[in-house]
């Protein structure tokens, strides 16, 4: 305790020193803090998920992917061929299968003007709560499903949809709103694009990655593509499957690839990390040349405040040497200065990156909003403290060696 | 006059203190100059990709080949007549226009590695199918290494750029098949010498291969499609100019311009990657100028008399003020020179990166060369003054406020 209080009177003695060691630590430990963010998200990514694994389907070699959309009836309807394959892999469930096919809508008949443009994922309406990564929990009770099979204002059936907010926004459009979208990326066989008569039943969740997106009913989209004859009629860009585990997932893949050979069937952080491949390299550059470069410059910059204190403090030192300090406590007292100093400036700097990003709630498109991980106050914390031992560890030595002859003959 | 000999060997005296907070310059500007180098090489690649005087056609609202489709009927209903009696067209002595049609796309490639689970893993590949194979060459000013050749018409056969064929192993003569069991199985007749190309990463092969085998036909409503043409016109002023012409025609709508101008398009997503290299450096750099300032202040600290005794003969407060700046500037840009050097010695590395336009998709990788230039020398200068100068400002205003009496007390 002491020795803690001897600390915090020693780094309150040269306030200025200590605030630009400190400032220096927290700009640095802040640019780390959103480097490790970014890495773990990746991370998080590509890592597989113990229970509630969702596999994604795609055509097995096209990019973009699109296949018969009869191969997801098959495997989620009672009775199809594949659902009773699947039947026999423990924690296969046919109620957890979704499909996906992309459209491309704009309000804007000249096809110009980007802000009338939004993504729309036509699917199952009931499966965009349960089966949309990130919308877990969404329309739980079924009232928006039921909306967009049965818009209230229009009466259509089918032709609802649920928006982002953001999307929505620049839109111009309002929940209840009737209207008519081009699909830039659907064409019927006469070679003029599809048109699609729409009205806004609901919203998606705000910060959230589907905040640009909207969802619509696949058999709406279906009715409307049959009707132009469209060659994306039947067809659909992805399939989904949720399985309770690992193993699960890979028996279920493994079966509805052995009977589609048009399809592969994988844990969506497989799909993801093949995406994901070109960047590797690039974050094996941040992972080992950035992030250990950030560590040296805070270490250095440590070193250098310490060392400074050390060498002002010959005298002082000596005296504590004269008053029975033993050489490890002079470390030990040095160290600790260096340390509390880097943990505090560390978990500050942590604490204020944590709190601006979450607040901000910076988009990022597809992954949704950036967000630090409460982990990362550890992190601060800990990247704070290393650096600062390791730069307060060659003062530290110094200052133990401090004769207190040579100090007091050449006061003499 | 600036006591310059003082400052210099006050630096020397204090070299540990000066050694160090360099130390901290040159990490930071050497860090810089990496991620600048990175994004210069990607954006070079881009810039020097395609020859001026080529035009792209893609279809309309694609800006990026990867989502472009133009029924090939179409182009021969419509758009033939466009470069078949255009004679500014570049063509060869016996007529055969410069023209290539192409199809382009990611494919996903089976593994022969699988995975524990015995299931197969997977890889994405480019692939082009050309009409031409020579001519495609032509157009796009690619050559075949010696020791291969173009592929042929009634063949299965591939060429491939010499980066990918170098990640996969094979050489002229080897036989590659993408879909573990299923056709196409293409024997590697050629190399495009397609270093620093972004065709390096590709494999060309028949149209109707990739049309039929990775789904770019529609084999039940028996339709086939281009993703891209590209011509050769004289230069760039009339390439722009025929896109104007080619973006107008009242029976077809479609996406033309100049080959460069699509590939400065491609470079979109590097601004969000240029702007994180650029705050990363700002970030770092403030921590760098916090370094200096603290050795600068010690170094006031530490020589209060001695500013003092300045004073007294004559040293005006302005020429103390220089001092200290100079000071803190020489060990700016000691550290910031060693860096710009650190930095310059990851010139050439080759390394992977994305070009897209920003439609979404996996974008086209290329192989580049991180490339140190004047103009990321000359940015990593203006930092290495900058952080000098912010750095030192506060302490060498600190020494020139010293009352001089006060400080030789």
């Amino acid at each position: 305790m002491k020795l803690f209080k001897l600390i915090l009177k020693n780094l309150a003695r040269n306030k200025l020193r200590t605030s630009l060691t400190a400032l220096a630590i927290f700009s640095l430990v802040a640019i780390f803090t959103l480097i490790a963010t970014v890495i773990s998200f990746l991370n998080a990514q590509m890592t597989d998920q113990t229970k509630d694994v969702l596999s994604l389907i795609s055509d097995r070699y096209r990019i973009p992917s699109r296949f018969d959309q009869k191969y997801m009836d098959d495997i989620g309807k009672p009775g199809g061929f594949l659902n009773s394959q699947l039947h026999a892999v423990d924690g296969f469930h046919e109620d957890l299968t979704n499909l996906w096919q992309f459209i491309v809508l704009t309000l804007d008949p000249s096809m110009q003007d980007k802000d009338k443009f939004f993504f729309a994922i036509a699917t199952w309406p009931d499966k965009i709560g349960k089966m949309t990564d990130g919308l877990k929990g969404f329309d739980a009770d079924g009232k928006l499903a039921n909306l967009i099979r049965h818009p209230p204002v229009s009466g259509v059936d089918n032709i609802g949809i649920v928006i982002g907010p953001e999307r929505l926004k620049k839109l111009g459009k309002k929940v209840g709103d009737v209207f008519k979208a081009i699909a830039i990326s659907h064409k019927g066989a006469d070679g003029k694009q599809v048109e699609f008569e729409i009205e806004i039943v609901g919203l998606l969740p705000d910060e959230n990655r589907w905040a640009q997106v909207a969802f619509m009913d696949i058999e709406y989209v279906s009715r409307v593509l049959k009707a132009v004859n469209s060659d994306m009629d039947g067809q659909v860009n992805l399939g989904w499957i949720m399985t309770d585990s690992q193993e699960s997932a890979q028996a279920s893949g493994g079966v509805i690839e052995s009977y589609v050979t048009d399809v592969k069937c994988e844990p969506l952080s497989a799909a993801i990390g093949r995406f994901i491949g070109p960047f590797v390299k690039i974050l094996f550059w941040v992972k080992f040349v950035l992030v250990p470069a950030i560590f040296v410059i805070m270490t250095v910059i440590v070193a250098n405040a310490i060392s400074i204190t050390v060498r002002e403090r010959r005298m002082e030192i000596a005296v504590l040497k004269v008053l029975g300090f033993a050489p490890r406590q002079i470390m030990a007292l040095i160290l600790g200065e260096g340390i509390f100093l880097g943990a505090l400036a560390g978990e500050l700097s942590a604490l204020v990156v944590w709190g601006l990003m979450n607040n901000i709630k910076t988009q990022i498109p597809i992954f949704g909003q950036f967000k630090v991980p409460d982990e990362a106050l550890l992190w601060g914390f800990a990247a704070g403290a290393v650096t600062a031992f390791f730069g307060s560890l060659f003062p530290a030595f110094t200052a133990r060696k401090v004769k207190v002859v040579d100090v007091f003959s050449k006061v003499a | 006059m600036i006591p310059l000999r003082y400052n210099y060997r006050n630096l020397l005296v204090r070299w540990r203190t000066t050694l160090l907070t360099a130390v901290g310059f040159l990490l930071v500007i050497g860090l810089l100059v990496i991620m600048l180098a990175f994004v210069r090489g990607l954006s070079t690649l881009a810039e020097n990709a395609g020859h001026p005087g080529n035009v792209i056609i893609l279809k309309d609202g694609a800006n990026d080949e990867m989502f472009s489709d133009i029924n090939i009927d179409d182009v021969h209903r419509t758009l033939f007549s466009l470069w078949s009696t255009d004679d500014l067209v570049q063509h060869d002595e016996d007529g055969s226009k410069w023209v290539s049609f192409e199809v382009y796309g990611n494919v996903t490639q089976e593994l022969q590695e699988h995975g524990p689970d015995g299931r197969a893993s997977y890889r994405i590949v480019q692939v082009r199918g050309i009409e031409e194979p020579a001519m495609a060459g032509k157009v796009h000013g690619l050559n075949i290494l010696p020791g291969g050749r173009w592929f042929s018409r009634s063949g299965i056969e591939c060429v491939m750029g010499k980066s990918l064929a170098h990640e996969l192993n094979l050489q002229v003569g080897d036989t590659f098949q993408p879909r573990t069991g299923l056709p196409p199985v293409w024997q590697l007749v050629g190399i495009l010498d397609s270093v620093g190309s972004p065709f390096d990463r590709e494999i060309w092969a028949k149209r109707e291969d990739i049309g039929k085998y990775f789904g770019k036909d529609n084999e039940e409503k028996k339709q086939s499609f281009y993703t891209t043409i590209v011509l050769r016109l004289p230069d760039y002023e009339t390439a722009s100019l025929a896109c104007k012409h080619y973006r107008d025609l009242p029976d077809i709508k479609v996406n033309a311009m100049p080959e460069k101008d699509y590939y400065i398009k491609l470079t979109e997503n590097l601004k969000t990657f240029q702007g994180s290299a650029i705050f990363i450096a700002m970030i770092m750099a403030v921590g760098g100028c916090f370094g200096l300032m603290n050795t600068m202040f010690a170094a006031v600290s530490q020589r209060i008399k001695d500013i003092g005794v300045l004073r007294i003969i004559g040293y005006s407060k302005l020429q103390i003020l220089l001092s200290f700046l100079l000071e803190s500037l020489l060990i700016a840009v000691l550290g910031g020179a060693l860096g710009i050097l650190a930095g310059m010695s990851f010139n050439g590395i080759e390394q992977q990166g994305q070009l897209s336009a920003g439609q979404g998709g996996p974008g086209k990788t290329v192989v580049f060369k991180m490339v140190v230039d004047s103009q990321v020398i000359r940015t990593a200068f203006v930092f290495t003054f900058a952080m000098g100068l912010l750095g030192g400002v506060v302490p060498a205003l600190t020494a020139m406020r010293l009352k001089p009496l006060d400080a030789v007390r």
